[in-house]
């Protein structure tokens, strides 16, 4: 078996990598593959609270690179019924404690075990994200509609393309409907213009994503929440399904319809 | 143009106002674009602009250009960067200026 390996990463910090990375991660899993997350962002690891997989850990990504442990001890299964485990970062060492060929060299050893490879990078453009996207064939961009997280995503771009990882995929996270309605949050157009590549997936800013990161359950396992039904898309996507970006319009009845055509009247008027 | 739209709306000049002024996600979309060309290009600002004047006086030789509208942009094209730019002939019946230009 030779699997994918793909590195969900951003530049800027806070717009829902690691989010992204557990819940790509269990939506592949229960589309029946197998799959391992790893955890890169070494003394600031997060990925185990948001997949509630805290209390488990005993050996970590530093401990496997360094050689203290097998591999298959770093892993730890995932709570639900899946083929689905986490290797952690190392919260107490260095991020220079690792390095980009012995990334790929675990990544490489995990390929020929699991369906996917999922890495969560850490921030910022330094040593953790060269090693991060050093072990990638694939990458994932997150950013949010926001003026600096699209900037900081747009240098990954730049960088990700020189070193040789071409036509990264995007995740626009936290689109708040009614701003953009409003013309206050740039839309999947303004960013895919500015950003000029593929966009695989549009996620909805969804109180339920703070819920499932409260309880450490991935908002995936609730597939009737905005996001969870986003990510679950987006796994799908990831996986070879073409199936359309998740329609951010909430449904309306025929009253709010009417409203839209009046409105759309007097906007036509106003370019006279 | 002003006049006629407070006409045609009837509106008081703060209201015009409003309804005139930028959405934001537009003012957002075009601040980004002027600093993505800068972060792509490596180019500070000023050496941007001063690129941009030189563009301008080289085609300015050949045809009649507009003064203002000027557009850059720094696309990528799979593996490519390419700088693109807009320039606005103004006429096209003077596409050879006078000798003194």
């Amino acid at each position: 078996m030779t699997g994918r390996t793909i590195v969900i990463t951003s530049g800027k910090g806070g717009v829902g990598k690691t989010t992204a990375t557990a819940n790509i991660g269990t939506g592949l899993a229960m589309r029946g593959h197998k799959v391992v997350v790893v955890d890169t962002d070494i003394g600031l690891r997060n990925l185990d609270v948001i997949m509630g997989l805290e209390n488990r850990i005993v050996y970590d990504l530093v401990n496997v690179i360094e050689g203290t442990c097998k591999l298959s001890q770093a892993m730890i299964g995932d709570k639900h019924d899946y083929e689905l485990f986490l290797i952690p970062a190392a919260q107490t060492r260095d991020k220079n404690s690792i390095g980009p060929e012995q990334l790929r060299e675990m990544c490489a050893e995990l390929e020929k075990e699991f369906d996917y490879v999922l890495i969560d990078c850490p921030a910022g453009i330094e040593q953790g994200f060269k090693n991060a996207t050093a072990a990638a064939q694939e990458a994932i961009i997150v950013t949010t509609p926001e003026v600096s997280a699209i900037r900081d995503a747009d240098r990954v771009i730049g960088l990700l393309e020189s070193s040789g990882l071409h036509r990264p995929k995007l995740i626009i996270n936290r689109i708040a409907h009614e701003m953009v309605k409003r013309g206050d949050m740039m839309d999947q157009k303004d960013v895919e213009s500015l950003l000029a590549i593929e966009v695989i997936g549009l996620v909805p800013a969804d109180e339920h994503t703070v819920v499932a990161a409260n309880r450490g359950i991935p908002v995936v396992h609730n597939p009737k929440s905005s996001a969870g039904s986003a990510f679950l898309r987006i796994a799908a996507r990831v996986d070879g399904e073409d199936i359309p970006l998740m329609d951010l319009e909430p449904k309306t009845g025929l009253f709010s319809k009417f409203k839209g055509m009046v409105g759309m009247n007097g906007r036509a008027y106003s370019h006279a | 143009m002003r006049e006629l739209l407070r006409w045609l709306f009837n509106l008081s000049g703060k209201e015009l106002d409003q309804a005139t002024e930028m959405l934001s996600k537009d003012t957002a979309r075009q601040r980004l674009k002027l600093v993505l060309i800068q972060d792509r290009l490596e180019l500070a600002p000023e050496k941007l602009e001063e690129m941009k004047k030189e563009i301008w006086e080289v085609v300015s030789k050949y045809m009649v250009v507009d003064d203002d509208f000027m557009e850059f942009e720094v696309r990528r094209l799979d593996d490519l960067t390419v700088l693109v730019s807009n320039i606005e002939v103004k006429d096209l019946s003077e596409l050879t200026p006078a000798p003194t230009a």
